[in-house]
Parts: C-alpha cells; structure tokens; sequence
C-alpha cells in the first residue's frame, strides 16, 4: 500500500501537479507535463557568443562582404534581410565598426521592399548612436532589437510568412558562419554548439506551415531539401560529438543554400 | 502556434500579459544594471497556466554560455516556480535568484555543459485563485 501511495504521489508530480520541489524528470517525448508549441529561434549572437569563449576567432575573416542585387521578389529580400542582419551580429562580434555602419545600410536596403524602413531606420540609427559612443553591449542589443522590429513589424502587417523567413535567414547565416569556422579549426568541444537538431524541427515546421503558393519557389524547394538534409548531420554521437566530416557537411549544405539566395538566378 | 505567442499581442488579455512582462523585466533590470556582459533577448513569450498546473517550454541552450531567465504573472499574491530539464527530462542543476522579492516572479540561473534543447518547466501553485498570463524573458552572455 505504501508503495502504491509514493507511485502515486510521483505520477501526481511528474503530470504536472505542483509542489515547492520540481520532480527529479519530466517526460518531454509524452508531454507530461504539457510541452508547449513554441517556435524559438536563437540570436547568431547566442552562438558566437559560446564560440567565443573556446578561444580568439577571426569574425573578420568570416565577413564575405557578399554583393547582391533587390528585386520584387519579396520572400528572397526577407531571407536576404535575415542574411545580413546574422553578418551585422558577426561584424559586431569582430568588433568592426565600419563593417557594422556597411551592413546597417544594407539592412535599410532591403527593409525598403519589405515595408518596415520607417522603425529598422530609427534602430540603425540606435545601433550609430551606440558605435560612437564604444558601447559594444549596446551595439549587440540594438542589433537584436532591429532584428526584433522587424519580425514583429511584419507580423503585424500581417506579414508573418516573410517574418518566418527573416528568422530563417538569420539562422542559416549564423549556421554557415559556425561550421565555416569549426571547419577550418575543428574541435569536438566546438563541434557540440552545432547540436541543433531541436531548432532545425522548429524551423522545419515553421517552414511547412508557409502557404503552398511561397513554397513553390526556387529558393524555397532548396531551402526545403537542405532542412531535411541538415538534421542527419546535425546529430551528435554518444558522447555529444559531431564529427569534423558532419561539420564539413553542414558548412557545405548551408554554404550552398546561403549562395543560392544570394544569387539571382539559383 | 498553440497558446504560445512569442512577443506578439494575439490574445485577450493584452494588458495584463503586458504587465507580466513589465513585471519580468523590472526583476531583470536590477542584474543588467550590475552586469554589463549579460544581454537581454528582445524577443519575449507568453500564455497562461492555471492553478496547480506546469508546462514545458522548449528552449535550445549554448554550451558555455550563462544564461538568466525570468517567469511572471501578474497577481502579486500567485507564486510561480522555473525548473529547467534537459532533453531527457532531467532536472538541471541551476541558481534560483531572488531579484525582485517577489513570489510572482521566478528567476533561474544556468550554465549548460552541453548544447541542446532543454526545457524549462513554467508552473503556478495550486493555491492561486485563477489562471495567470505569463511572460518569459531570457538574458545570456
């Protein structure tokens, strides 16, 4: 009987009953408790940021200064806006100044087509403000605060399909960035920051629920098969490690998909 | 998106999820004022939880990073708990912080060891007269 009660009691906690003291496990594959749909896509920032902290990286030299050309294609710019917007974080980790001011003017570039220059031209002028004054914290969160003005501006503009793919393209950014440079000066300890198979689902199904009309695009199909490739690469082994050759993978995949929509003609 | 709104005001009860977060990031002030590396994440999420109830909410964590989270809702007298599980559903080890003093808002500490989707277990005790809009902001550096 007594066992019975402490089976009990454990069942009442781990569903999601509430005492002072957490459960020792939850069962996340259940949801037990409840699993809430979410849809968070880190910052290239968070990223850099753990990169960092394993030694000196050449950001710099992970600035390609890619050139490129705006068109009415609109889901393209808004890939193209997460694009540049995951290098501004790059240039910001580098520290470079003049590569920031370049890409804040880039970012007004392309918020033009995509409808959101009036408030991503107030952030880009935070983001000079904090550069004059050396403030790099600052410059990193005006940064992320552009970034969040535009996603939530085209959201409310009823916009939130090219959000989507805002977000998207700063991720894939922030994703070549790091297996370029994992590949090039491979770690296993590094290797563990591209273990991200959990946002790869999320944007996979933020990507399904795009209309089916978006999807036909050439860039989108592409997009859509390098999701569906990436998560095999981005599993880690046993012990947490993903091997230099699954780190060349991604780099390649991403690489590709990054010059793609780069491109016009993919 | 489920109940789960990252940011956006889509719900009914704008005004309150509004002060749920207001509440989040007054708890989050006092510790960016005294650690210039922290930053805070701009974007910021909400729903609601009733009494006595938990949820998990999925969060990708960077080795080496530290980061600082913040869960509120808006009735001073509702207590809330954050507990951070790993992809398996274990408990992590991480610092409570009391920042505000405040039982409606919960702050949590932690460094991972490895990179991966945790998750973070939002819940409101049993004792609490009605369901509670949250809002979740997170700092990392």
């Amino acid at each position: 009987m007594r066992r019975f009660i402490i089976v009990l009691f454990a069942a009442i906690v781990g569903s999601g009953s509430i005492s002072a003291e957490p459960p020792a496990s939850v069962d996340v594959k259940k949801g037990s408790p409840q699993v809430i749909a979410a849809s968070i896509i880190p910052v290239p920032m968070e990223v850099f940021s753990a990169l960092d902290k394993m030694g000196v990286m050449d950001w710099n030299g992970q600035l390609e200064k890619r050139d490129f050309r705006t068109t009415a294609d609109r889901p393209r710019t808004a890939l193209l806006l997460g694009l540049v917007i995951s290098d501004g974080f790059m240039a910001v980790q580098a520290k470079n100044a003049t590569e920031v001011k370049r890409i804040g003017l880039l970012v007004q570039k392309l918020a033009g087509p995509l409808g959101v220059s009036e408030p991503v031209d107030e952030r880009i002028k935070s983001i000079l403000e904090a550069l004059a004054s050396g403030q790099w914290t600052q410059v990193k969160q005006e940064m992320d605060r552009t970034r969040q003005t535009v996603l939530e501006t085209m959201r409310k503009m009823r916009d939130a399909e090219l959000a989507t793919l805002v977000a998207l393209g700063g991720w894939l950014g922030g994703t070549e960035a790091i297996s370029s440079i994992l590949e090039e000066d491979y770690s296993a300890e590094g290797s563990d920051l591209l273990n991200q198979t959990g946002i790869l689902e999320e944007l996979q199904m933020d990507f399904d629920q795009l209309s089916e009309l978006l999807k036909e695009g050439k860039i989108l199909k592409k997009i859509d098969r390098t999701l569906a490739g990436l998560g095999e690469w981005m599993e880690p082994d046993e012990k947490g490690v993903i091997s230099l050759v699954k780190v060349s993978m991604i780099h390649q995949e991403t690489r590709a998909l990054v010059e793609a929509i780069y491109a016009l003609d993919p | 998106m489920g109940e789960l709104v990252a940011g956006m005001g889509q719900t009914l009860f704008a005004e309150e999820l509004d002060h749920a977060k207001y509440l989040a990031e007054r708890a989050a002030i006092s510790v960016l004022a005294t650690d210039s590396e922290l930053i805070l994440r701009e974007e910021w999420w909400k729903g609601n939880l009733e009494p006595g109830k938990a949820k998990l909410f999925p969060q990708q964590l960077f080795s080496k990073n530290t980061y600082q989270f913040w869960l509120a809702v808006p009735d001073p007298s509702a207590t809330v708990f954050l507990n951070l599980y790993d992809g398996e559903g274990k408990l992590i080890e991480t610092r409570a912080v009391d920042s505000s003093r405040a039982k409606n808002v919960a702050s949590i500490v932690v460094t991972p060891e490895k990179t991966g989707t945790y998750y973070l277990r939002l819940a409101l005790e049993k004792s609490a007269e009605a369901r509670q809009d949250w809002a979740l902001i997170y700092a990392f550096k």
